[in-house]
């Protein structure tokens, strides 16, 4: 207790003692102020450039939503609503693979030198270029490719396999990869902060490790869960690299329309998209915390039943 | 209960073990078996069709040698200065703010501010810069709009790698210091930036990093500047017999990287 007070005094004296310095804060001031402007704005500009009427190169002041019209055409809408489908199925997919494991890293591995490897295994993948790793994919599964080669030569097939480049299969496959580790990361994280007391506790009295996984567990990991769900499925709404490298256009994500509308000098376009982009991550921000929130209230009352 | 039948924590039984490990193994398979690929098979005679023989230093030597060398270089050299810039950039301004955050009341909307960035799409910021900067205001895109959007990618995991040993850092060592009659000079020099120093050097080499090998901001921003992750993307893209040469190239970016990012986790490991 009197270390406390100890630290109270200190921090007191501290506050009093040391004014702050007074260009150390205007610096603050001045970089955030710096950052709003020069970082944050031009993405909120994106809502003002995509309602203005194009005018050749330039813009006339006067508000209208033929930008919206112009992406929301069949095809481009199409191609939204495909992206949102693979990135909720491949966002669900590292999910499934990446909780049991997150949760085993946390509680389950016992040799600390396989813990620490795997460790440095999802980090290193964020520093990697990604156009470097995804390219690769062509030689595995091209017509004349790694798989393709073998399934000929065993005679497992006459004519190659097509379907597994440049289609949704690949798209998809080299999604898994790059976007595992932001999945097991938070859930890793917040799973490590549960105290194996509460887990111990839990199977002394009688629950099984299932039991203890719903219950006890996963209750505590919603707000991982949380920030897995959002770091994964948020950037993937932009990924490039797949859809271009492995899709071969046939699969074209939201990436392809950026890129078509700027070429077409389409710019209203092109903020439009990014608007409807905009939005849709704090709508998926959003509802994935609502999800979660409501699943939460529910285990917490089913504890509370569970209790009583 | 047999308690040596389960884990640690009683989680975990050897079967569900085995489960959820092999789940985590299959994404990692996923995650390495390109990086390992790419490194074989720039060896191969023909990377192109996956098969890693015959061997060969074909393509390596194809990259110091003669007309292909002039192509490469000048991207790593664009992409090591806009990196060395944007690590200095990154981390003195992550520095700025990471050492006021333990000081302030109420820093969550500071935080959020540099932080939200993190989530948002890549090609997002990229298309937001082009649109404003370029089309909005008029200006020339170019090396400072490379720069620019690198920083906003760097900037969130720098100031990570400084809230971690700001946060652990206490601030009673500068009022004892300032009892001795140290300025606030040399308070700083002397006593806060050597206890920094590891959340300061994984800044300064993961922002390197983030820069080194960002493609999709860049992609918009770039105004006519083309980094190395920019040429091996027109090069990979294309169906030219640079490919070959792109496998090679990739390797040795991919194992610096590799290293350099290991270097780096072991500086912010280390405890004081």
């Amino acid at each position: 207790m009197s270390v406390i007070v100890l630290d109270k005094d200190a921090a007191v004296s501290h506050l009093q003692r040391r004014p702050r310095v007074s260009l150390e804060r205007g610096a603050i001031i001045l970089v955030t102020a710096l950052w709003v402007l020069g970082a944050l704005m031009p993405i909120l500009a994106l809502f003002v450039i995509s309602v203005l009427r194009a005018k050749g190169l330039s813009f006339d002041f006067s508000l209208t939503l033929q930008a919206y019209r112009d992406v929301l055409v069949d095809f481009r809408l199409e191609i939204i609503l495909r992206t949102l489908r693979v990135v909720a199925v491949v966002t669900l997919i590292e999910f499934l693979l990446g909780y049991p494991f997150a949760i085993w890293l946390a509680k389950g591995i016992r040799s600390g030198l396989a813990k620490s490897i795997i460790l440095v295994l999802l980090v290193v993948p964020f520093f990697l270029s990604p156009a470097a790793r995804t390219i690769v994919w062509r030689s595995i599964l091209g017509n004349d490719g790694l798989i393709n080669n073998l399934l000929l030569s065993v005679g497992l097939v006459d004519t190659p396999v097509s379907w597994l480049l440049f289609s949704e299969f690949a798209v998809h496959l080299g999604l898994i990869g790059p976007y595992f580790p932001s999945m097991v990361w938070p859930i890793f994280i917040s799973v490590s902060l549960i105290d194996d007391e509460l887990i111990k506790a839990s199977r002394d009295l009688g629950a099984t490790g299932l039991q203890t996984l719903w219950y006890v567990v996963t209750p505590l990991a919603v707000p991982g869960i949380v920030a897995g769900f959002l770091f994964t499925a948020i950037p993937m709404l932009g990924d490039n690299v797949a859809s271009t490298l492995l899709g071969g256009g046939r699969v074209a994500l939201i990436a392809e329309s950026f890129d078509d509308l700027i070429r077409a000098m389409n710019f209203t376009g092109a903020a439009a998209l990014g608007a409807i982009l905009v939005v849709a991550v704090i709508a998926t921000a959003l509802i994935i915390r609502w999800v979660l929130v409501h699943l939460d209230r529910n285990n917490g009352h089913r504890l509370k039943v569970m209790s009583s | 209960m047999i308690r040596r039948h389960y884990q640690p924590a009683g989680l975990f039984t050897r079967s569900s073990s085995l489960l959820a490990s092999s789940l985590g193994m299959i994404a990692i398979v996923l995650l390495y078996l390109p990086i390992a690929g790419l490194a074989l098979l720039s060896f191969s005679a023909q990377p192109l069709r996956g098969i890693p023989w015959p061997f060969t230093f074909e393509w390596y030597g194809a990259l110091v040698a003669g007309e292909t060398a002039s192509k490469w270089i000048s991207p790593l050299l664009t992409s090591i200065s806009i990196g060395i810039l944007v690590s200095i950039a990154s981390t003195a301004t992550a520095l700025l703010i990471g050492r006021a955050v333990p000081t302030l009341r109420r820093s969550t909307g500071l935080l959020v501010a540099y932080l939200c960035v993190i989530v948002l799409p890549g090609i997002l910021v990229g298309v937001a810069v082009l649109l404003f900067y370029r089309v909005l205001l008029g200006l020339t895109t170019g090396f400072w709009s490379v720069f620019l959007v690198h920083f906003i990618w760097a900037l969130p995991f720098s100031l990570l790698c400084i809230l971690i040993v700001t946060l652990r850092f206490d601030r009673r060592l500068l009022d004892a210091a300032e009892d001795l009659g140290a300025s606030k000079f040399r308070q700083f020099i002397d006593i806060e930036l050597p206890l920094l120093m590891p959340g300061v050097m994984a800044s300064l080499f993961f922002s390197f990093l983030l820069s080194f090998n960002e493609l999709p901001r860049t992609l918009y921003a770039r105004g006519s500047v083309v980094t190395l992750p920019y040429y091996v993307w027109t090069a990979s893209s294309s169906h030219s017999s640079q490919v070959s040469l792109i496998y090679a190239l990739s390797s040795i970016i991919m194992v610096l990287s590799f290293l350099v990012t290991l270097v780096a986790m072991r500086i912010l490991n280390k405890r004081e």
